[in-house]
């Protein structure tokens, strides 16, 4: 492991991005300079997904790339996971946050040739929030009650209930903004694509790549500076590494941790690591017994060295956990005291939850992502010592969904980074707008009641300091036992230039990246 | 005469030494095969760890010799299974001829045409990934194969002497099929099974190496190069000495079965 | 013969129905259907239900079943239900690549295996024979999995290098990028089927050397060359052409395995890919193609046993 060049990499990237998102509204093109000649193909790999290009339904890291490269939203995140205008060039709140008024930007063209016009934000998101569609993302963006064209170029959301965050959660993947005429047919969606980004959909075949062309009309007058993309997929992280190394790809996204050493220390390449919001946690469902008391779930969790961890799983790649899931990369974020190992409490809170002679517990593990198996391994060597039997039992994917997820029993989630605290919180605690996969929303109403009220703060350090409340509670008496969160980890050779890695790596902004003169002029 | 002379004895030889070991296993392991020592993962053999470790920092030496346990009980087992379905069904249509062995061999047939790994596949998707229904998949696919070596058999026993006369003694159907006729049809029986068992220990080991048979943390043969393939890269024993274990046995049982054809005289 | 073939066609399309008809069984009998797949864990209850209708999942088993008949004797596949795209292509794709890596791989057993098998015949029970019968046999008894990443780590490891370790190219990309995809994998399976070959060759070769036809030849002046080329060759050939089409059903399941390992778009991983999203109508129209495949192959293999022994007949 060679944590100075990853601690390096990681102050010089996140410098250059506080740098460009000082800069609100329209950062201007960069000045290229003779040294640096635009064009080439930067070729990415990922090694899952792509089986569709359909914004409004695909739910995968790979499929977010692409039409993030295809696509725009109303607004993006910086590197603060702050909104930053993209179609939309400003925002206004109204009523106490029940009211978002958006105003387009002018003069954007989508790739087809027409102009953008409020229309198609209205036909977009009207779209996404249809039962009709079943979208799978219709639950994601928040209370929406509807939305209108007040007139060419302005939107206006009127949401169920006040939502300060949604100009955040308008930058989702599922929110991005297609030409009406595209909506019409939802299969040929799959395929084709109406957008107005950086990039033309040049080839897709499902499963394997999509390759994207320059688009010579986007609104960032000189961007992108590439002539295309291409994202393939590979089957595992070892080919996926061996072809980077041969130099036939430049760029991979989701490295794993294992490999990230190797990356980073091969002469012209650059390991980028961010601190991410991504983890894999166990739920300890808490309407049943052993973990319906809660000195058992506080025994389990500290039964977990959480830094040896993070070592062995994520090869030390990651930020540690206290059993919530806003890690530093959110808005919502508050530093919390961190979590140790305690066996001989553990055994002491058994003890007095009258467990003393140990319990057999069923531990579920989907086998993908391996990380979800991986946690479940090493879980039930670390909570052995304070009488924890845990029966292991890996499933296919498939039947993990049928039989396991969400229904009450003990099993491994596994979470990508949000763009807002809110939508993880939500989504992992709430009965109603999320699962309560836990399973403890019934018995803590009070702290259901602190994320509700949170929703309604406009102001982001009140707001802050309200989801703090939250955290302690989840750390002290929550269902989730969540070691850490998992970096996000990019591989580079030096010649892309310009590119930052976010804390939601498939949030992939490519608009201003540049190929440098020392990189292979390859077609494919 | 296809096969070395020796293959009896050498196949013969390997065999015994891998049943030992995977029978021994539990007092000569130096370590659990759970233990995990996070901060030995992936090394060398060594001193203490004699041929390395794994992902997890588990002693590869002990998963090895405990991995044999899984992959021969899954070979031997499928075998079995096929035995069991695939013997009843050969003597009988092969006895009983007719439309019955039309009709038997037809579905035979189409069973041999369904694509062994596709069935597997659905077995095990419905049933959900595990050892025993990967023993399932792999017994089943063998049964007709079976059925229909042990029906040429019998169709060639049918009219022989030994059996006219139980007939003529006025014995019963099932008393010529299983007393008179499978005796005679053992020794071929028993190559083809021995021959299969190699087979069926490759196959499971391959089901378990697609993610489909023996499931994490067991030590199996198939899954430990599975696991150890996110890795090849990094350290190849995790591959090797599983590997190694698996192809040895292998091809132990093949020479051995090839051994027992030429010694009893039968193809 | 002719009355033989008509038949065999028959049965050959009474199994193919057969197959459909238990392969849709078999997966509406597994939990969870396309759309809990599509869905995954954002899956709600209104959700699911919608796109089950949308995709036609509410509609009684007989007469999903129905319908898809219906479609396919039109000669229309149906869309796939996880890719979204058209089946006969996608099917069309993946099983042109294995087709390529299958041909591949038996071009090479039977260039080098009857060779090899001939070698060992002529110097039969000396250490050419040893050897090579001996190397073949390892060679099948390793699993599939096992050979191709030993050679993965070898000869494509950061080392050496010198093919790429996964994945496919397109022909038109460059000859040589397309070949260079097809080693490794295509290598790997013939290890694996070498054997099989070599073994015939040389048994048949062996038996027939022995035969009273070739000492007449002999006692003419013959050359032992021309003996082999001429007679001994063409009858050896036989059982070698039988043990090929057997290869074909070892080869399918070999080939998943392969591609698995080498990442290989090919057919294997795609029916791995349909069961797992539980995708009806690609899993249909892969499982009637594999399975035509193979017993076509078969067919094919006794219409040419026959074609070339003009003792066999056919009734």
């Amino acid at each position: 492991m060679t944590p100075n060049i990853s601690r390096r990499v990681f102050l010089r990237t996140t410098g250059l991005v506080t740098g460009a998102a000082a800069i609100p509204g329209l950062t201007p093109a960069r000045v290229v300079a003779q040294s640096e000649k635009p064009g080439g193909l930067l070729r990415v790999s990922v090694t899952f997904g792509l089986s569709t290009i359909n914004p409004i339904m695909h739910i995968s890291g790979a499929e977010w790339m692409a039409t993030k490269w295809m696509y725009n939203n109303l607004t993006r995140l910086n590197a603060k996971r702050e909104p930053v205008p993209d179609l939309a060039e400003s925002w206004t709140a109204g009523d106490g946050a029940k009211v978002w008024t958006f105003k387009l930007r002018q003069g954007v063209r989508f790739h087809h040739g027409r102009e953008l016009a409020a229309d198609d934000v209205v036909a977009s998101f009207t779209t996404l929030l249809d039962p009709k569609t079943a979208s799978p993302y219709r639950g994601e963006v928040g209370p929406v009650d509807r939305v209108e064209a007040l007139d060419k170029s302005t939107v206006r959301f009127t949401m169920k209930s006040p939502f300060s965050v949604f100009p955040a959660i308008a930058a989702v993947p599922n929110a991005r903004i297609v030409a009406r005429e595209g909506l019409a047919d939802m299969k040929a969606l799959a395929s084709r694509e109406f957008g107005t980004g950086p990039f033309k959909l040049k080839e897709f075949v499902p499963g394997d790549r999509v390759v994207v062309e320059r688009f010579a009309d986007y609104f960032r007058k000189g961007e992108p500076y590439l002539d295309g993309v291409s994202l393939r997929v590979f089957p595992d992280p070892a080919t996926e590494l061996t072809a980077f190394k041969s130099k036939e790809i430049d760029l991979i996204s989701g490295l794993t941790p294992d490999l990230f050493s190797q990356v980073a220390t091969l002469a012209g390449a650059e390991g980028l690591a961010v601190a991410g919001g991504t983890f894999a946690a166990v739920t300890l469902p808490s309407d049943k017994p052993p973990f319906n008391d809660n000195r058992v779930r506080e025994a389990l969790k500290l039964c977990v060295d959480r830094k040896l961890m993070l070592a062995a799983i994520h090869n030390g790649q990651g930020e540690l956990g206290v059993d919530h899931p806003v890690s530093s990369a959110y808005d919502g974020y508050s530093a919390l005291a961190p979590r140790s190992a305690d066996l001989e409490r553990a055994r002491r809170l058994m003890k007095d939850a009258g467990l003393a002679n140990g319990v057999t517990v069923k531990l579920f593990a989907a086998n993908s992502p391996p990380i979800r198996e991986r946690i479940a391994v090493v879980l039930q060597e670390m909570a052995r010592p304070a009488g924890f039997n845990l029966d292991v039992e890996v499933l296919a994917y498939d039947r993990y969904l049928a039989q396991v997820w969400n229904k009450g029993a003990m099993y491994v989630v596994y979470y990508a980074t949000r763009p807002t605290a809110d939508a993880i919180l939500m989504k992992l605690y709430h009965p109603k707008e999320g699962l309560d996969e836990g399973r403890w929303a019934a018995a803590h109403p009070d702290a259901i009641r602190l994320l509700e009220q949170a929703r309604e703060i406009v102001d982001p350090d009140r707001r802050r300091r309200h989801y703090a409340d939250f955290l302690k509670t989840s750390r002290d008496e929550g269902p989730f036992m969540l070691p850490f969160f998992a970096n996000e980890l990019n591989g580079k050779w030096a010649y892309v230039r310009d590119y930052r890695l976010t804390p939601s790596s498939s949030d992939m902004v490519l608009d201003d990246v540049w190929l440098a003169g020392d990189a292979p002029k390859k077609k494919t | 005469m296809t096969s070395l002379p020796p293959a009896l004895g050498v196949g013969g030889a390997i065999l015994a030494l891998v049943l030992a070991l995977s029978f021994a296993a539990p007092w000569i392991a130096p370590f659990p095969t759970t233990e995990q020592h996070m901060l030995e993962r992936l090394k060398p053999p060594g001193a203490r760890f004699l041929l390395g470790t794994d992902q997890y920092g588990r002693d590869l030496l002990s998963r090895t010799l405990f991995g044999g346990r899984p992959a021969l009980g899954l070979g031997l087992g499928a075998v079995a299974l096929g035995l069991v379905l695939g013997v009843p069904i050969g003597l009988t249509a092969g006895y009983v001829g007719g439309r019955l062995d039309d009709l038997v061999m037809r579905v035979v047939d189409a069973m041999l045409a369904f694509p062994s790994l596709l069935l597997a596949l659905l077995i095990i998707t419905a049933l959900g990934a595990s050892t025993g229904h990967a023993l399932l998949a792999i017994g089943v696919a063998n049964g007709p194969g079976v059925a229909r070596i042990v029906r040429s058999a019998t169709l060639a026993l049918r009219e022989a002497e030994f059996v006219l006369a139980a007939r003529a003694r006025g014995e019963r159907h099932l008393y010529v099929m299983f007393g008179e006729i499978f005796p005679n049809v053992l020794p071929p029986v028993i190559v083809e099974g021995t021959l299969r068992i190699g087979f069926a220990i490759l196959a499971g080991a391959s089901l378990s190496f697609l993610g489909l048979g023996v499931q994490p943390p067991a030590a199996d043969w198939g899954l430990m190069i599975r696991e150890a393939r996110q890795y090849v890269f990094l350290s190849p024993w995790p591959l090797l000495v599983p590997g190694t274990a698996l192809a040895f046995t292998i091809v132990a049982f093949n020479l051995f079965g090839d051994g027992l054809r030429d010694r009893l005289g039968a193809t | 013969m002719a009355r033989y073939a008509l038949r065999r066609l028959a049965s050959i399309a009474l199994i193919l129905v057969l197959v459909s008809a238990i392969v849709f069984v078999a997966i509406h009998v597994l939990p969870g259907n396309a759309a809990t797949l599509i869905l995954g864990e954002y899956a709600t209850p209104e959700a699911l239900r919608t796109l089950e209708r949308e995709m036609g999942l509410d509609r009684p088993l007989l007469v999903q079943y129905a319908s898809w008949v219906g479609s396919v004797v039109t000669g229309d596949w149906g869309v796939s239900l996880a890719m979204k795209q058209p089946v006969a292509t996608v099917v069309g794709y993946r099983l042109r690549n294995s087709a390529f890596l299958a041909l591949a791989a038996l071009i090479v057993v039977v260039v080098v295996g009857i060779p090899l098998g001939t070698l060992a015949a002529l110097r039969r029970g000396r250490p050419l024979d040893l050897a090579i019968v001996t190397a073949t046999y390892v060679g099948i008894s390793i699993p599939e999995f096992v050979t191709g990443l030993l050679l993965l780590l070898v000869l494509a490891g950061p080392s050496l290098g010198w093919f790429p370790t996964s994945g496919y190219v397109e022909l038109a990309s460059g000859v040589t990028a397309w070949a260079r995809h097809l080693v490794l994998p295509a290598m790997t399976l013939t290890i694996a089927l070498l054997a099989h070959v070599v073994r015939q060759t040389r048994s048949g070769l062996a038996d027939v050397l022995t035969a009273p036809y070739i000492r007449t030849a002999r006692l003419k002046g013959a050359s032992p060359r021309r003996i082999v080329l001429r007679h001994a060759l063409r009858n050896a050939l036989l059982p070698t052409i039988t043990v090929l089409a057997l290869d074909l059903g070892y080869l399918m399941g070999g080939i998943v395995v392969v591609e698995e390992v080498f990442a290989y778009p090919g057919m294997g991983r795609l029916i791995i890919y349909a069961v797992q999203n539980r995708d009806v109508p690609l899993l249909q129209m892969c499982a009637l193609v594999v399975a035509s495949v193979y017993v076509l192959a078969n067919f094919a293999a006794d219409l040419a046993y026959a074609w070339l022994d003009p003792r066999i007949r056919y009734s």
